[in-house]
């Protein structure tokens, strides 16, 4: 859905240009990132209204405003696995180690915002160290586990 | 490679704090006093901003005249030499988003401009 001016609902308060501009802003940064995932398409460049391009280039640090679905509230207890995960995390902050809860006290950045559409799915590459170069428990693409290195069967 | 000093700021604010170590350098008095109607300046922004999208556009309230600094916008790009003055602004919250309930209509939220994202109104 496209943001426009018919699905627009104005304070009659407080309404200029400006606010509309904002208030459209708000939905269409939604296209981008919806609350619920959702399989998404990037959208071509004659697509790009001056709408799409403020969301695209909306800074991550701007944190406040986005679109999200209603929560509903249940009062939780604290439990002994959170509990152990804290006091880990806060450890590993003390020795230096990065952690993510660290970094969004630093700067209250949103580690998962992705500017583009679909970047999120090349996360796991990160991981990948690339094919092991040698040994016997090889697991090279193009060599499957039966064979060795030079291409024989294993018995 | 970047000869950026990364102790600068540790430098100027040992001893005093921060931002008291900015005091004095915004050259003059705030322009704005507690109490002024502002409202807040949609201006271009690129990579880094602390004025939250959401109030762009907005009418507010000034509830106190806070502190000198250099503007975020500026810090980010390493640029300190300038300070302004800074200001929480305080909204009406039906003001800020069309569909909150109107039978929470005091309801307010108070956040922090620098200087140049406010004009009187």
């Amino acid at each position: 859905m496209i943001p426009n001016d018919n699905n627009l609902r104005r304070s009659p308060a407080m309404s200029s240009s400006t606010r509309d501009e904002v208030l459209r802003h708000l939905q269409a940064v939604v296209e981008i990132e919806p609350p619920v995932q959702q399989t998404g398409k990037a959208i071509y460049a004659s697509d790009l209204t001056h709408e799409m391009f403020r969301a695209y280039t909306r800074s991550p640090h701007d944190v406040g405003g986005q679109v999200d679905v209603p929560v509903e509230w249940t009062e939780e207890e604290s439990e002994a696995w959170g509990y152990r995960a804290y006091v880990t995390t806060e450890c590993l902050a003390w020795r230096g180690v990065w952690c993510a809860e660290e970094r969004r006290r630093m700067q209250n950045v949103d580690p998962w915002h992705q500017p583009v559409p679909g970047l999120a799915l090349l996360r796991p590459l990160a991981a990948f160290r690339g094919p092991d170069p040698g040994g016997g428990t090889s697991h090279h693409p193009y060599r499957t586990h039966q064979q060795n290195r030079r291409g024989e069967k294993a018995p | 490679m970047s000869q950026h000093d990364r102790t600068h700021h540790a430098k100027i604010a040992t001893g005093k704090g921060d931002p008291q170590c900015f005091a004095g350098t915004a050259g003059g008095p705030p322009k704005f006093k507690v109490g002024d109607r502002v409202r807040i300046k949609d201006m271009p922004d690129i990579f880094y901003t602390r004025c939250q999208v959401y109030t762009r556009g907005a009418v507010g309230e000034v509830a106190v005249v806070t502190h000198e600094s250099p503007a975020p916008e500026d810090e980010a790009w390493g640029h300190v030499d300038k300070s302004e003055w800074f200001y929480i602004v305080r909204f009406k919250q039906t003001d800020l988003w069309p569909e909150y309930p109107a039978a929470f209509a005091n309801d307010t939220l108070q956040t922090e401009f620098s200087e140049r994202w406010l004009e009187a109104v």
